[in-house]
């Protein structure tokens, strides 16, 4: 996840600073780890250095003084090109569920009782985001961003049941390899 | 299997429904072989496992369209299992509602007349019972829909119109068994919000059977069944 | 032949693999064959005989060559009900036999294996019992002389038999797919029915005329007008049970708040043609019956009358046994047609049984459901089989009046009385499938989606 580009897609709408930036940024994604305000920060200035923003200027609204940022016409070439991209599909396996299995096989341990568990906590996650998700009042932001989650573990779980179903083969397997 | 000990304190000694050691063959497969299960009033609970694992079984046990082979059914202080049919077919209509995958609608009849048709049987008049359904059509968003047949809606409306069949009577539990087996996702989720947010708004209990992870994930907490017997049982936070 | 033989194969592969329902439209058809072979022998019989015999039973009935050209021309009437009978046979398990021959197409068989597939399997049950009746006729009748017609009528009726089931099949085979899915016959009778209805009422209008304008074509007032007049009226009476089925059905439907009645009337209203045709031959009975039981009433008073003065030339026992025998022709054509109205009531349970078992887990009584089960077949039957009774009526009442210069004509009454005794029969035939409908609700429907 590229925090430079949501950065500078946020400024596309208009001047804006680093405060301003961190609110909106949790607004838009909701349920996505908050940004640090420190990160932010650090991002600006890269964004700066590359030459894809600039200082707009700095007003104070009475309280402490706040250097704004617009983007740069590099800035929104940058972006639009970035927006166009396609994300890699899993250029690489990184499962942790999977790993910690075979590594539990290779351990002496229990994989079975550790997939019923990871399983426990996958459903009571889904159950949490679907509580979320049915709340009064909801946004569309928040039910789509629920929603990505749930799929996704949805689809760990399909995996967790069909791995749980072959755990012998694939004790062999490992243990012979 | 009991999860006495894992409740809330607030929770009521008496679970509304309990069953206790079912056993229910289908000729020589045996469907249910010991299954237990409370469900408390309010209660939203996912019961979930494998096609074959005597999830529908279960379902039609507690509800009282079949009896165990052994085992009891208690539901409110009263033993469902020794009941005649005619008995359990009126607390089927009054105090139950269903809704199946598919199929629970009478094809010749209108979406408000398929409504109506549970207050009919109570005995209430033709335009009581029509307005009353209208009212329920119109909370599950298929007002519009009220005078077509089933089979000229979409697979998403015809199920909203089962769940105001299966609600309008006000019942104290509703047993739905794969409610949205045959939709697409969007559907799903629409059937799915309609089902739970009125159940929690009227304190409805629901059974709710399904293989599906994410209808399962509406519920407060999940019972998995395997080879006709409970295996895991999860509670909610 | 070795197709023939894969064909056969294949054939009686699918059949002995298929459920209960199609066992039993086999068994039906093979009945229906043995009926309609057994009437076909017993007129080749009759015509077979040449000049005066005396037989032996009968009360002299089949002696003269006239009389029995007669008896020949009633039992062939016989084989319409019969027929009707089959059609309705070959509607038992349709929509599975359909959807098999569909999956069948879908794998790759041509239409025309599929068509001769499903051509041997009627076939072969018709012959079944074309075997059955014909053995059983050559050994009961010695007078069948005429082995060529036996033989023509024994091998005549399981190729009608295959050659109609293929014909049925035209759009399964046609479009593999199009049959899975159920199509509503919305439309009425069709343009044969309508010119078939004008063709006889302009019949019917000549003979009035008759007397005023002088024919063309001599029509003598007798067995001819009986039957023109019997047909369009039992026309006149499928119409009526057709379009009064969704008149009944919207009237019903929109004011009633019995769910019994709803239900009933909500199908009637969705489908009013398809049991318009199922009750076409139980209109047909009874405006042959009613109309029979008066003529008989007047027939027998004016014998009685007649052999009271003494001026009857034969024995009495010559015209009654011609009377009991065309009572027993349509009482079996009655029973014929009951046992088809029971197997279209069982037949219409069946195929709706996961969608009633469904009802009946939602906790509707199983009164209800049999209540709309009966109410289906008593509604549109009611209005159809008064005016099928009153035709009857008319048609005795006006042999009473042209009997009336000869003998003293009773009021025919018991023709008003054959259309109630149908009415009830036919809820009775209905209700035999009342059992059915408890052991077909079972919970184990559910258990399949």
């Amino acid at each position: 996840m590229s925090t430079r580009h949501i950065l500078l897609g946020l400024l596309a709408g208009g001047p804006s600073h680093g405060y301003d930036l961190k609110r909106r940024h949790d607004e838009r994604f909701p349920q996505a780890r908050p940004l640090a305000y420190g990160q932010v920060y650090t991002t600006l200035q890269r964004l700066v250095r590359d030459g894809l923003a600039e200082v707009d200027g700095t007003d104070s609204d009475g309280g402490p003084e706040r250097t704004t940022y617009r983007s740069t016409a590099d800035g929104s070439r940058e972006l639009a090109l970035w927006a166009g991209e396609i994300a890699p599909p899993a250029p690489f396996v990184t499962n942790e569920i999977f790993a910690k299995v075979v590594v539990s096989i290779l351990a002496g341990g229990d994989p079975e009782a550790y997939l019923r568990a990871q399983r426990a906590a996958h459903m009571e996650r889904m159950r949490e985001l679907t509580a979320v998700k049915t709340a009064k009042g909801t946004d569309l932001a928040t039910v789509l961003s629920a929603d990505y989650a749930l799929n996704h573990l949805d689809a760990d779980l399909r995996w967790m049941a069909t791995t749980a179903a072959r755990l012998t083969t694939l004790t062999a397997e490992v243990d012979t390899a | 299997m009991s999860n006495r000990e894992d409740l809330p304190e607030d929770t009521p000694p008496v679970p509304l429904l309990s069953a206790r050691d079912l056993v229910k063959a289908h000729g020589r497969t045996l469907a249910l072989s010991g299954a237990s299960v409370d469900l408390r009033a309010g209660e939203i609970l996912a019961v979930t496992g494998t096609s074959g694992s005597g999830k529908s079984t279960l379902l039609h046990c507690l509800a009282g369209i079949v009896r165990p082979d052994e085992g009891t059914v208690t539901y409110a202080g009263e033993r469902l299992d020794g009941l005649p049919e005619k008995r359990r077919s009126e607390l089927r209509r009054t105090e139950f509602g269903v809704v199946f995958q598919f199929g629970q609608l009478i094809p010749e009849l209108t979406a408000v007349d398929n409504v109506a048709l549970p207050l009919l049987l109570a005995g209430a008049s033709r335009a009581d019972a029509r307005a009353g359904a209208g009212e329920w059509l119109e909370r599950f968003g298929v007002r519009g829909q009220a005078e077509l047949r089933p089979g000229e809606m979409s697979g998403g409306q015809a199920q909203r119109v089962a769940l105001a069949r299966a609600l309008v009577t006000g019942p104290r539990i509703v047993f739905a068994d794969e409610p949205t087996g045959a939709l697409d996702s969007l559907a799903s989720e629409q059937v799915m919000t309609a089902l739970i947010g009125t159940a929690r708004e009227s304190g409805t209990a629901v059974l709710l059977i399904t293989h599906d992870a994410q209808v399962a994930a509406y519920a407060d907490r999940e019972i998995r069944l395997a080879d006709g017997t409970v295996a895991t049982a999860g509670v909610a936070a | 032949m070795s197709a023939f033989l894969s064909d056969l194969r294949l054939a009686w592969l699918l059949t002995r693999g298929s459920d209960r329902r199609e066992w039993w439209r086999v068994g039906l058809t093979a009945v229906g064959a043995a009926l309609a072979t057994g009437i076909g022998l017993g007129v080749v019989a009759l015509l077979s005989l040449d000049g005066f015999y005396s037989v032996s039973f009968g009360s002299g009935l089949f002696d003269s060559p006239s009389d029995r050209r007669n008896v020949s021309l009633a039992l062939g009437l016989l084989l319409i009900p019969v027929l009707g009978f089959l059609g309705q046979c070959a509607r038992i398990g349709a929509v599975h036999r359909d959807r098999r021959l569909a999956a069948l197409r879908l794998a790759g068989a041509t239409p025309g294996q599929v068509r001769r597939i499903a051509a041997l399997e009627s076939g072969l049950a018709c012959l079944a019992g074309s075997v059955v009746a014909t053995t059983a006729v050559v050994a009961l009748l010695p007078y069948a002389t005429a082995w060529a017609g036996v033989v023509l009528v024994a091998a005549a009726v399981p190729v009608l038999g295959a050659v109609v089931s293929a014909v049925s099949l035209r759009r399964v085979v046609a479009e593999p797919l199009g049959r899975l899915r159920r199509v509503r016959p919305a439309h009425g009778p069709g343009p044969l029915f309508r010119t078939a209805t004008k063709l006889l009422a302009a019949t019917v209008a000549a003979i009035a005329l008759t007397p005023v304008l002088g024919s063309p074509v001599s029509f003598g007032l007798g067995p001819v007008t009986v039957v023109v007049l019997a047909v369009l009226f039992s026309l006149i009476a499928i119409w009526l049970s057709g379009a009064s089925s969704r008149q009944l059905g919207e009237g019903f439907a929109a004011g009633t708040g019995r769910p019994a009645l709803l239900i009933a009337a909500e199908r009637l209203r969705e489908d009013p043609w398809s049991t318009a045709r199922t009750h076409a031959a139980v209109l047909l009975v009874t405006v042959v019956g009613s109309g029979f039981a008066g003529v008989r009433q007047v027939l027998l008073a004016g014998l009685d009358q007649m052999r009271r003065e003494g001026s009857l030339g034969t024995r009495m026992s010559y015209y009654t046994t011609g009377i009991d025998l065309t009572a027993a022709a349509i009482l079996v054509a009655l029973a014929l047609v009951l046992t088809g109205l029971a197997v279209g009531t069982a037949e219409s349970l069946a195929t709706r049984r996961r969608g009633l078992a469904a009802q009946v887990a939602a906790g509707v009584p199983h009164a209800v459901l049999a209540r709309a089960l009966l109410l289906e077949t008593a509604l549109p039957l009611f209005p159809a089989i008064a005016v099928a009774g009153l035709g009857g009526t008319a048609i005795s009442i006006w042999y009473g009046a042209a009997m009336s210069d000869h003998v003293a004509a009773p009021l025919p009454y018991t023709a008003l009385l054959v259309p109630v005794g149908v009415y009830a029969a036919c809820l009775l035939a209905a209700a035999t499938s009342l059992p059915l409908l408890r052991r077909s609700v079972r919970p184990g429907e559910l258990r399949y989606a």
